[in-house]
């Protein structure tokens, strides 16, 4: 089959392939770039296993193809740590024993994370309503909850650190 | 609200025994994305199978054509029936010892049944050449109704065996008939009740599948799969194959969630053998969703009719109950093979009675093979819910608090070990001081008097109990065994001479956290802390043989062999540092990680020297090193229970029910790690919730499974899943080595019955005494319309 | 799953009769029909594509007259396959005079069962589509013949 070039910026790096016009955005991850933290659950866009961002969007990689994301910005699993420093959520789904199997970890961690850069305090009706297009087998989803609730503490304290930190300096 | 209960412990945090609520030693992976699945694995100049699936439910294969399909470029291969069979490879035996097709030779049996594999470049490929195999089908007469297949002169659906003249699979039964009878006809309360337990699929987020390696010139085959049960597996394929055990190697990976589906051997694993085989490089097979849920092994499918006596104030007498279980083409499943009910005449459940007989009948039908868990030890889930709801009928019938009758009928603490009429002997238990703590939690005597006055203004709320009692950790040598292998579990420790240790189990990880687990049990019986201990599992070439993790048995058994491995290390720690001290062992005791002499608590070893010694200075006579393996037969299953309390409202105007509260008191025995417990108690509720309000695999006439997809099947969200209440009473298990029984499905057990009964108890006074479940809204609002109750 | 209707065509019984018996004719009709390839008298094998809720599929149909009774029965088999899915169905028309002269009742029944993924994927979205697609079939019948 035709194969057309597909330029990205995958968690900060330039990435490139020649595809298959039909190769799903999921595939051109896993299979192409060996980016192997964003799952593949349900085909059908249910299970929000294969969350990642676009362009700082949560998306269903699972149901988009790869030439759909030509020329966009991709963020993942594996780009949300800085070395050996863990993003809030990371810590948070960790301390609070939010994962059992940890495969729909991934996807609940990008999604988690976008609802937060739209409402850094939500309450937990919110954070439920937010994490709904993500199933998660293992755990009933309390620690999930408790997780998103430390992460986004987490990242109001770093804000006000940084916010005094600042004012300190114009001072 | 959650009642944080004081689990007692022994060690330091730093060590982090039992009692401690270690942080998972495997989570840094998993947050990182760096767990690596089935389908992250690649392996160099691997190649794709994928599978032609049948449409119809019942059909005669008259031809099939791969020339389309071969013609596709990629396409390498397609594999059909009649190949298999120049093989003796078209049938395998299942787990319950009956016969699966791998790929049919002359007849599909079910809608979505394999019907023949395309090897390929890539995954796309492969579908491609699936797309463009033709196949010539005539279609044969459905049977989907269990009851219509068990009529006389009904089409028989499996010819090939010729010891059975019909559908009928087996039957199986427990108890004492005639006792029951009696006792059942002299009661002064008879309540009866039919009830169907639904097809469900446990729907692990990562479906499953393989890559088989075979290695021609090595003679090796190496299967990667998505298992819970890698040594059986690896054994049945030696059967199967006829290749020599020592050379296969089946290896697990991270597995993302198993709840018995990954128990069963499928066709799509043989099938990715034989094209190793044949095309002589690895060969990845991985099932799409749909596939999923259509043809892998499903869970319950019993239909259910009970019949319990009581005397007139509510006493239970008796329970007797016929059952007939919808297995679909083939009996899959994953049952002991002397229990092919599996452990259902667990169904006196708490209480305490003298008669009970309980019978079974095996039948088949055009449905993918059915009898694999649900997150449960085999068949106790339908047992449960039987008797839980027939305890709440019996109550409302006699207009008894069904709190009240639960408490009266209750087998008390002092009867323990306590003889059940169909045989089962309960270890302990403290049934009574459960629900107790479960009523007090929720408010209960509250709750019903709100309920009375809603009643009053037209309002529909109901209060739900569930008080059920387990039974996990299969199992008994003399009772248990799976295609004749004993179901035993093994741990082997090896202490590294720096008192760091690696310890490998028999059974397998499916999210439960063994890699924290097991290490506290050795934290706990060495004093190694936590962090200096590394569990492996799932690899058959180094792991002792272990039949799985399943039915709740990997603490029970695996565990219990990893204290007593411990132990045996401790012993041989005890010699060692009797040399080291220059002291009598006997005059030695064991206390936080080192060794002392009574009296002088000065004069001591810690077990990091004592590790030292057995490499460095080990007495003469003595064997070097320290390891140890234990391989556990145990003396008795394990009984953990608990009592549940659910309330609800329903909406008059649409028939949804809310779930406001859902009180859980869990008694699992000794505790291990009180944060990843309390986890499984979460994760087990959610999948009791699941089918008690949502899930259902349905088939249409024609037998076409109408829940392909997770937008016809419904796994619950999180705003479907309330913010479960969790409290525990803990009542050690006296015969396991660390007094703990099991947890990881208690909660699944336990749930759907607690939510029926409080929505029937909702709808009692209109005249419901049951709704089988799901019991989802439209059932609801039919119910709320006919008793003109609906605005 | 079965389906019936009446159509009033303002055409001759026999006109009709013989348009639905005609394969070329009547296949035009066919939901989503893509080509037509005659293979005798009585049978005709047709190329379709459809489409039920998110799910599209090319069927290839084996058709077969199996009754014609000029100028009042016709009844038409089929069984189609696409890749993973089935479809058999029977379809009979009686013809009867219309009120008018040159005019004709045509009552119709559709005798339909689709196996495999269409109707496990389709779930409660097929019998809507499927009794939309048969409706359209004879409303084409109708609108051609009197067109």
């Amino acid at each position: 089959m035709d194969t057309q070039h597909v330029t990205v910026t995958v968690n900060g790096e330039a990435r490139e392939a020649d595809v298959e016009p039909r190769l799903l955005l999921v595939h051109l991850l896993r299979d192409v770039f060996g980016l192997t933290g964003t799952h593949i659950g349900c085909d059908t866009s249910n299970c929000g296993a294969c969350t990642v961002h676009i362009d700082g969007e949560s998306a269903k990689s699972c149901t988009l193809l790869a030439l759909q994301v030509d020329g966009r910005r991709i963020k993942t699993i594996e780009g949300m740590a800085s070395g050996a420093d863990l993003h809030p959520l990371q810590q948070g789904f960790w301390d609070q024993h939010g994962l059992q199997c940890g495969f729909c970890t991934p996807g609940m961690i990008m999604q988690a994370a976008w609802m937060l850069e739209r409402n850094p305090q939500p309450s937990e009706e919110e954070i439920r309503e937010g994490i709904s297009g993500n199933l998660c087998r293992c755990t009933g989803y309390v620690n999930i909850v408790k997780a998103i609730q430390q992460a986004a503490g987490m990242l109001s304290e770093a804000d006000t650190a940084k916010a005094e930190a600042a004012a300190q300096v114009q001072g | 609200m959650a009642v944080e209960m004081e689990v007692p412990t022994q060690t330091t945090p730093e060590v982090g025994g039992m009692g401690h609520s270690v942080k998972r030693k495997e989570d840094p992976r998993f947050i990182r994305g760096a767990g690596r699945y089935i389908d992250d694995v690649v392996l160099p100049g691997m190649l794709w199978l994928d599978i032609v699936r049948s449409p119809y439910a019942h059909a005669t294969i008259k031809g099939i054509d791969a020339s389309a399909a071969l013609k596709i470029p990629g396409v390498l291969a397609v594999i059909t029936g009649a190949d298999l069979e120049k093989a003796g490879l078209h049938w395998m035996p299942t787990l319950a010892n009956d016969k699966q097709m791998v790929l049919p030779t002359d007849t599909v049996m079910y809608q979505s049944q394999e019907v023949a594999a395309v090897v390929a470049t890539d995954r796309y490929t492969a579908a491609d050449g699936v797309a463009a195999v033709v196949v010539d089908y005539e279609p044969l007469p459905v049977i989907v109704d269990p009851f219509k297949a068990m009529e006389a002169g009904a089409q028989v659906l499996r010819p090939d065996r010729e010891d059975r003249p019909n559908n009928h699979i087996w039957h199986w039964e427990s108890g004492d008939r005639d006792a029951t009878d009696r006792a059942l006809e002299s009661a002064a309360v008879r309540v009866s009740q039919r009830m169907h337990i639904p097809r469900i699929h446990v729907a692990s987020i990562e479906t499953c599948g393989c890559i088989a390696d075979w290695d021609a010139i090595r003679g090796q085959m190496t299967l990667h799969m998505t298992s819970q049960a890698p040594h059986a597996i690896r054994t049945v394929l030696a059967l199967v194959s006829g290749l020599p055990e020592h050379n296969i190697r089946v290896k697990t990976y991270d597995i993302g969630g198993g709840f018995g589906g990954k128990v069963p051997v499928y066709p799509g694993y043989v099938l990715a053998v034989v094209a190793s085989l044949t095309v002589g490089k690895p060969v990845k097979w991985i099932e799409d969703r749909s596939e999923n849920l259509q043809a892998d092994s499903f869970a319950r499918d019993y239909h259910i009719h009970a019949e319990m006596g009581a005397t007139a104030d509510g006493r239970i007498t008796s329970l007797k109950v016929r059952t007939l279980a919808d297995h679909g083409y083939t009996d899959a499943a994953a049952d002991p093979s002397k229990f092919p009910a599996g452990l259902f005449n667990v169904i006196t459940g708490s209480y305490d009675f003298p008669d009970a007989f309980v019978e079974v009948d095996g039948v088949y039908t055009n449905k993918p093979p059915g009898g694999v868990a649900y997150r449960c030890s085999f068949r106790v889930t339908e047992a449960v819910h039987a008797i839980e709801r027939m305890v709440d009928i019996l109550a409302h019938q006699i207009g008894k608090d069904p709190a009240q009758l639960r408490m009266e009928n209750f087998i008390q603490p002092e009867q323990f070990p306590y003889k059940t009429p169909t045989g089962w002997e309960y270890d302990s238990g403290d049934y009574g001081k459960a629900l107790k703590l479960a009523m007090e939690m929720i408010g209960y005597d509250d709750l019903r008097r709100e309920q009375a006055e809603k009643r009053e203004r037209g309002q529909l709320m109901g209060i739900g109990i569930s008080s059920f009692t387990e039974i996990v950790g299969a199992g008994p040598s003399h009772q248990f065994d799976i295609l004749g292998l004993k179901m035993f579990d093994s741990c082997e420790i090896r202490v590294h001479p720096t008192g760091k240790v690696l310890a490998r189990i028999g059974v397998q990880t499916q999210g439960q956290g063994h890699e924290t687990t097991f290490a506290q049990i050795i934290a706990e019986e060495l004093g190694f802390p936590v962090a200096d201990i590394k569990i492996e599992y799932g690899d058959t070439d180094t792991a002792p043989y272990g039949l799985g993790t399943y039915a709740s048995r990997s603490t029970p058994v695996a565990g219990a062999a990893t204290a007593m491995a411990s132990r045996k290390i401790r012993e041989k720690a005890r010699h060692l540092a009797a040399h080291l001290l220059e002291a009598n062992p006997d005059d030695l005791e064991w206390t936080n990680g080192k060794f002392s002499v009574k009296g002088s608590p000065d004069r001591s070893k810690t077990i990091q020297e004592i590790a030292f010694a057995a490499y460095t200075n080990h007495p003469q006579g003595m064997e070097a090193g320290l390891e140890a393996v234990d391989y556990y037969d145990p003396p008795n299953l394990t009984f953990p229970f608990g009592s549940y309390i659910c309330v609800v409202d329903i909406e008059r105007s649409t028939g949804e029910i809310k779930i406001r509260r859902f009180v859980a008191v869990d008694d699992c025995g000794n505790i291990i790690n009180p944060m990843i417990v309390n986890g499984q108690i979460h994760g087990g509720l959610t999948m009791g919730l699941a089918p008690a309000l949502y899930e259902q695999i349905t088939y249409d006439e024609n037998g076409n499974n109408l829940a392909g997809t997770f937008m016809d099947y419904l796994l619950p969200t999180a705003v479907e899943t309330p913010a479960w209440e969790l409290g525990k009473t803990i009542t050690p298990s006296p015969h396991h080595p660390i007094g703990a029984k099991g947890v990881g499905e208690s909660a699944t057990v336990g749930a759907p019955p607690a939510i029926a009964n409080a929505v029937v108890d909702a709808l009692w006074h209109l005249g419901v005494r049951n709704i089988d479940i799901p019991i989802t809204p439209p059932k609801v609002w039919a119910i709320l319309q006919e008793k003109g109750v609906a605005t | 799953m079965q389906f019936s209707g009446k159509v009033d065509i303002k055409a001759p019984r026999e006109k009709v009769f013989a348009f639905v018996t005609d394969p070329q004719q009547v296949g035009q009709c066919g939901p989503g029909v893509e080509s037509i390839e005659v293979i005798d008298e009585t049978h005709f094998k047709a190329r379709a594509k459809v489409g039920v809720g998110f799910i599209r599929a090319k069927f290839v149909m084996d058709m077969e007259l199996v009754e014609a009774v000029a100028p009042e029965r016709a009844v038409i088999r089929a069984r189609g396959q696409a890749p993973g899915s089935a479809v058999d169905a029977t379809g009979t028309m009686t013809l009867s005079q219309g009120a008018d002269a040159g005019a004709t009742v045509m009552d119709w029944q559709a005798d339909l069962t689709i196996s495999g993924t269409i109707a496990s994927l389709g779930g409660r979205m097929i019998e809507g589509t499927a009794n939309k697609l048969i409706g359209q079939a004879f409303d084409c019948i109708r609108s051609r013949l009197e067109g």
